[in-house]
């Protein structure tokens, strides 16, 4: 926009006039909606639309699929939605170089779909692979039970750029696979929750499909058996990809195994003929004090598999469920899983997914059921047990009253001051990171 | 401030053992393994061999209050100058905080000082099954904190990452005095990802004073290949065709004849001298797996017109092979007084052309390059060979050298893929970047180091008009070695 550049920033209300999606309801954060909501199709919408927002002190919640919308403090002021899904080119793939560069807005699934067809995968983990963007991917920062076997998305990201709040566009990293010329601003963003800058586009680096998978699955009747027998697989050579044991409810959901069984899910992924072996050496470890061991031989059903367990972890927007994720390292999982299950009994506490591949576990509530009270009691008691702990979705009201990351990090005066320096008028996400940053 | 106070209060910190500042014992602090006529050298008023991390943060908190430089440093085997005292005041050497503090198989991990050899922690782990994967050249020399501050890489991040991606917490002293530990054994803790931004960030926001650091299992079954090919063509052909055919290798290097012939001169590492190129290649993993992918690889191989494939059977075999790889640097001796090693990174499908191109650019300059490199990434090293008392020679290496970083980045490359950028390359980052990325990074180190104290004059290009003064010194500098450039 030429006049924009001799009159400065358009105000929004010229701007967004006519508001490029009427319906600010469905953009809701913790019940406060926005005043104005926009669609940016090109980079250059999107930063004029952010620098008008900043002439106005306006504040900015970027959506990219919406999936995990419900993560984060309470907003402290929210008035303009920016839907990301508009910027969703593929901007480069190279796939004889296993890298490429894709807008925030693209989807997994779309970007896994693309990738098939050169036998390569983002081995990245998401309950709804076709709503979730890389966007919000990266801004959320976490990961799934593939990172056993691939690592996080972190180390998968080779390059960045980044709208700053200032309204500036800012680039790191690179198109190659190994770099460390300047900062690594990447990681700076990958799970900042969007409060230091908007993605926009985002360099990452692919590796081959796995040529086949499987996955072993197995039932005990208690926690501990279940907790020995990954124990061993965790130990072995085996190199298994994802490791992840779950209560009875998560493994009725999870396996499909009803009744009152602990379920391990061991995922094997390999060339061909060594992934039987693989999968039938993984049998062997675990079966001992198994009730019932099988296999999903083929990988399509493995992989399908691997979905149902993701969505027993995740859940969306509008469920009423409470969701807690805590840190809970390995060689602990078996004492305080254990210990917070007793404390947590009377509860209800629907499902618990214990992922040992990333020392993460999972806990869901059916929110109908408990009060503010056992809210709580229930954060205190996770607190107790865990290395660290996120109240990953709650209703707004009982949010209000905690940070739903926990206290404050050693180093916060670090991340108030990058906020000062990198977004000095807290226009991004105000209130809704760490700290309420 | 005299220094004669700042002296007393550092020994009452330290201890008198651990101050020096005599300019005989400063000496080797001038360097570090970066060539000094090309990154420089600059002596420390002081430096302090903290035994603690208390210790340290004592020392930083002198140094904040009394407005002095401080500058990290490891075993000083970085080869961009990033350990060299660029200011003068306090050099903190880490060397003598190299404890393990802690070994845990079961989670995962261990809690080492950040002084501690790299490859003294996989010695001490190996026996049990577990090893610290980032394996850089130098391991035996250099330092974890070092490996933290570079983000240092090896032949085996090709398929277990850099250094970044195995560092789960630190505990490090900020340039405000604080002492904090990032990360932990569970991934994720709330908050920015204080250990992804320090780790890389060359002691320029943070001293590292305890790394937690993730143990890998040793896997089953490892094999390791070594393929002669006629020339670098057909090498960088078959590198290509390995990785599209879907095999991970855990390290895909490459040699030229040139440094062949260094290198058996120097080891006898069995390499045929004959050859126009060697690709070195280890594949690990699930017994099963390893097999299947070897005999792939074998067919590749043959198929790229390798001359033969030789597997090593036993693990001396196997040492010996890679003795030769991590030894090059050192053998390049047998050929020249002098290497300027370069440290570019391209796509993966730009090796043969670039490798061509390096080579023009050796002729173009009447210069020797030998290039041994982590071909399975794309991270170019190559060396260019010269004599630093011939007259001429320098100059003509420094502008190969800038050729070289212009045809990487103009290929969609970077300037550096592992080394860092220090000193030596600070002035070339406006190759990659732009005013506004720099300033987003000047914002994170503002972040940090609001008084700009720690490390300066490193990572970020000097000003424009520094720029001209400190190109003026450095031949002022040359001058004074006898080193003349037309
Ligand atoms: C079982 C399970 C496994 C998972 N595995 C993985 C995994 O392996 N790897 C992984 O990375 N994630 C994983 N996740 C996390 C999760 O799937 C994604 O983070 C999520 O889908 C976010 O995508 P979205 O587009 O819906 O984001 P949204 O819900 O739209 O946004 C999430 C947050 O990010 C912010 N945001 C969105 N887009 C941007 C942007 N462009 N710039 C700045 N801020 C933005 C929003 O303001 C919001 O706070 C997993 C989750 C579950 C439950
Ligand atoms: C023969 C040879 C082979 C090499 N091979 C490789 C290779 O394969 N891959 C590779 O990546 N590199 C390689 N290198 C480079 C070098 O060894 C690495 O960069 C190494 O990590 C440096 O470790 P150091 O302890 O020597 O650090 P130093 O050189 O002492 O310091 C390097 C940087 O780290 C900072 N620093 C050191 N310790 C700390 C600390 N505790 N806290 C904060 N900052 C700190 C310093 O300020 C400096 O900026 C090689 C070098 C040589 C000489």
């Amino acid at each position: 926009m030429s006049s924009e550049a001799d009159t400065g920033p358009l105000p929004l209300a010229q701007r967004l006039s006519e508001p490029a999606i009427a319906d600010a309801v469905s953009y809701a954060v913790d019940q406060m909606t926005p005043e104005y909501v926009a669609r940016p199709e090109t980079v250059d919408d999107l930063t004029g639309l952010i620098k008008s927002a900043a002439a106005d002190g306006a504040a900015i919640i970027p959506w990219g699929g919406g999936t995990q919308m419900g993560l984060g403090n309470v907003p402290e002021r929210y008035r303009l939605g920016v839907d990301l899904t508009g910027l969703n080119e593929v901007l480069r793939y190279d796939p004889d170089d296993m890298t490429m560069s894709v807008q925030a807005g693209c989807r997994l699934q779309d970007l896994n779909l693309m990738l098939r067809e050169n036998r390569q995968i983002l081995p990245v983990d998401a309950a709804y692979p076709e709503q979730a963007t890389i966007g919000g991917l990266v801004a959320v920062g976490a990961s799934g039970p593939r990172r056993l076997g691939y690592g996080p998305l972190r180390d998968l990201i080779i390059g960045m750029t980044v709208l700053m709040a200032d309204g500036t566009v800012a680039t790191a990293g690179g198109q190659v696979v190994k770099n460390v010329t300047g900062y690594d601003m990447m990681r700076l963003h990958h799970g900042a929750l969007g409060s230091l800058g908007i993605v926009v586009s985002v360099n990452l680096k692919v590796i081959p499909r796995p040529q086949s998978e499987r996955t072993v699955v197995a039932t005990y009747q208690t926690l501990k058996d279940a907790d020995r027998a990954a124990l061993d697989v965790a130990a072995s050579q085996l190199g298994v990809t994802a490791l992840v044991v779950t209560n009875p409810e998560a493994t009725a959901e999870g396996t499909g195994v009803r009744g009152r069984f602990w379920g391990l899910a061991v995922r094997c992924e390999a060339p061909p003929s060594a992934v039987v072996r693989q999968a039938e050496r993984v049998v062997q470890y675990i079966q001992a004090s198994a009730e019932e061991v099988f296999t999903e031989e083929s990988s399509d059903e493995s992989d399908a598999r691997w979905q149902h367990i993701c969505r027993a972890i995740d859940q969306r927007r509008d469920s009423p469920d409470i969701a807690v994720r805590l840190g809970i390292r390995t060689s602990r999982t078996r004492d305080n899983a254990g210990s917070l299950l007793d404390e947590l009994k009377s509860f209800g506490l629907s499902r618990l997914t214990l992922d040992y591949g990333s020392a993460l576990g999972y806990l869901r509530f059916p929110g109908s059921e408990i009060t503010s009270e056992d809210f709580t009691e229930i954060v205190r008691a996770c607190n107790r047990y865990g290395d660290h702990v996120t109240v990953m979705t709650a209703p707004a009201e009982w949010k209000h009253a905690i940070d739903v990351f926990g206290s404050r990090p050693a180093g916060f005066s670090m991340i108030e001051s990058l906020k000062a320096n990198l977004d000095p008028d807290r226009l991004l996400n105000p209130g809704r990171s760490v700290g309420r940053l | 401030m005299s220094t004669g106070n700042l002296k007393q209060r550092l020994t009452a910190a330290v201890g008198p053992s651990a101050v020096l500042d005599d300019p005989y014992d400063l000496l080797v602090y001038e360097y570090d393994a970066s060539d000094e006529v090309i990154a420089g050298n600059h002596q420390p008023d002081f430096v302090v061999l903290p035994e603690t991390a208390e210790q340290v943060a004592e020392v930083v908190r002198i140094a904040r209050e009394l407005n002095v430089p401080v500058t990290p440093r490891g075993a000083g085997t970085g080869l961009a100058g990033g350990a060299i005292a660029a200011r003068g005041g306090i050099m903190v050497c880490l060397t003598r905080m190299k404890n393990v503090l802690e070994i845990n198989y079961l989670d995962r991990y261990a809690i080492v000082e950040p002084g501690l050899i790299n490859l003294d922690l996989s010695v001490r782990t190996t026996p049990d099954g577990y090893f610290f994967a980032p394996d850089p050249s130098s391991q035996k020399a250099c330092t974890i904190g070092g490996n933290v501050a570079n983000n240092s890489g090896g032949p085996h991040c090709l398929k277990y990452g850099v250094t970044s991606n195995h560092i789960l917490g630190l505990e490090v002293v900020l340039p405000n005095g604080e002492m904090i530990w990032t990360g932990g054994a569970a991934p994720e803790s709330p908050g920015i990802d204080m250990t992804g931004v320090m780790v890389g960030s060359e002691g320029t926001i943070g001293i590292v004073t305890k790394a937690m650091v993730r143990l890998t299992r040793v896997p089953e079954d490892v094999n390791v290949l070594m393929a002669p090919f006629p020339t670098i063509d057909a090498a960088s052909s078959a590198v290509s065709a390995i990785i599209a055919a879907g095999i991970l290798p855990a390290a895909l290097e490459m040699m030229d004849a040139l440094t062949i012939q260094a290198v058996e001169a120097a080891y006898h590492a069995g390499y045929p001298t004959d050859a126009g190129a060697v690709l070195l290649i280890e594949i690990d993993g699930l017994a099963e797996a390893v097999a299947e992918s070897t005999e792939q690889i074998v067919t590749i191989c043959k198929h790229h017109n390798a001359n033969e494939v030789r597997v090593a059977t036993s693990q001396a075999e196997r040492d010996l092979l890679w003795q030769g790889r991590k030894a090059a640097f050192g053998a390049m001796g047998r050929l020249t007084p002098n290497y300027y090693l370069q440290d570019t990174v391209v796509p993966r499908t730009k090796l043969p052309e670039t490798l061509r191109r390096v080579d023009e650019i050796g002729r173009d300059h009447k210069l020797k390059i030998a290039n041994v490199f982590h071909a399975g990434d794309g991270n170019l090293h190559p060396l260019i060979l010269f004599d630093r008392y011939k007259p001429g020679e320098l100059e003509r290496v420094l502008s190969a050298g800038t050729e070289m970083l212009h045809w990487c980045v103009d290929v969609g490359g970077a300037i550096s893929g592992e080394h860092g950028i220090g000193l030596e390359k600070k002035d070339h980052l406006t190759l990659m970047f732009s005013p506004q990325d720099l300033a987003a990074m000047a914002g994170l180190k503002k972040s940090f180091d609001p008084l700009n104290y720690f490390n300066p004059e490193k990572v970020f290009p000097t000003g424009a008009g520094c720029g001209e003064i400190d190109s003026l010194k450095k031949h002022a500098r040359w001058e004074k070695m006898g080193i003349h450039v037309v």
